[in-house]
């Protein structure tokens, strides 16, 4: 698999990023972050390598970083797996970040082999990786107050699509 | 103080015990259930299996049908997330009383114990391809509802199936559950919540 310019896989390096990533995320979106609470960057670390096949950073520029992608929930039998795109919360980062997906979302079907790929994404708050490749998706499961708060009820969705 | 017997008249919910590890490798290793039961096809030993038995588990106990002892099905919770008040069920009962009242049995009484013991608003299950057809007793229920598949998800045998995901909601369940089931002593949570009764 070829990378695009300022895409690498994810390693140890970057694992500061992340935890500062998942902190930032934490406190812009208390209930709705991947990672749900603060952790220690080795447990950060841990959690990763357990839910996560797949992970790449982007960078805006040599040493600044944007953002992951990846893929996770990766199921060899059926082919299956899950999108995941998270920026730092910038509009610049955030485009960089958008620009990838595409790209990985095509190197999933083409390269990896997969036969379906799904993503999860509120109503309320679309996903990074929806907004950025908003069409082709189909609706496989719809969870009503996933996020259930005074003042707050969030739908959680499960997005899919096969290879086109 | 006595803790709630977690029973019915027919079953019985016990921790996991080691006397019963072997019927469970053994009904949860059955080619009947391989595929689509948790273990996905996984061929593990005897003492891999009781190593991970736990794994990811917050809470499960063994369905013991009480009139012979048997070992009729396990019941989990597995996945919580005490901040958003979720958590994931898994139900595998024994080849002998699956799709039964018997089957369920357990099941209802776990549930009910689940949300007795854990701050928890609502529980999820994935059914695997053909299983969903189990549960449609069960999402007729009050606060039961299926929330969609997701397509073609996983691999039964040659065939790629689709996985079922669906919810059961604490209150409704637990106002249908203290009518439904004849408990020889009712649990404690229910005593304590006369507006349910």
């Amino acid at each position: 698999v070829s990378l695009p310019d300022g895409v690498v896989l994810a390693s140890e390096e970057h694992v500061e990023f992340c935890f500062l990533l998942s902190v930032l995320l934490d406190q812009r979106w208390p209930l709705v972050s991947r990672f749900g609470v603060l952790r220690t960057p080795l447990a950060l670390a841990e959690l990763l390598q357990a839910e996560v096949s797949l992970a790449f950073v982007v960078s805006l520029e040599p040493g600044v970083l944007a953002g992951f992608v990846g893929m996770s929930a990766y199921d060899p039998d059926s082919g299956t797996s899950y999108l995941e795109a998270v920026s730092w919360p910038t509009a610049e980062a955030e485009a960089r970040v958008s620009e990838v997906i595409p790209w990985l979302l095509k190197t999933a079907f083409s390269d990896f082999g997969l036969q379906r790929v799904y993503l999860e994404s509120y109503v309320e708050a679309p996903a990074l990786a929806l907004r950025a490749v908003p069409d082709g998706w189909n609706v496989d499961v719809s969870i009503p107050e996933y996020i259930s708060l005074p003042g707050r009820s969030w739908t959680l969705q499960t997005l899919g699509r096969g290879a086109e | 103080v006595k803790a709630p017997e977690w029973e019915t008249r027919r079953v019985q919910l016990l921790p996991i015990v080691s006397s019963y590890l072997p019927a469970l490798h053994e009904m949860e290793n059955g080619a009947d259930v391989l595929e689509t039961w948790r273990l996905r096809g996984a061929d593990l030993t005897f003492e891999q299996y009781v190593q991970g038995l736990w794994k990811g588990v917050a809470d499960q106990r063994l369905v013991i049908q009480k009139s012979t002892d048997q070992l009729i099905g396990l019941v989990q919770l597995y996945n919580v997330d005490l901040r958003l008040g979720h958590g994931w069920l898994s139900v595998i009962a024994h080849a002998s009383v699956r799709g039964t009242p018997l089957g369920f049995e357990g099941a209802g009484l776990f549930i009910a114990r689940a949300f007795d013991l854990w701050d928890l608003r609502r529980l999820y299950f994935a059914a695997v391809g053909d299983n969903a057809a189990q549960y449609s007793s069960v999402v007729r229920q009050p606060g039961c509802s299926i929330y969609g598949q997701l397509k073609l998800r996983a691999k039964v045998g040659d065939e790629l199936v689709n996985v079922t995901i669906g919810g059961i909601d604490r209150n409704p369940w637990c106002e249908r559950f203290a009518r439904r089931f004849p408990l020889s002593e009712t649990p404690r949570s229910f005593e304590a919540e006369p507006s349910k009764k």
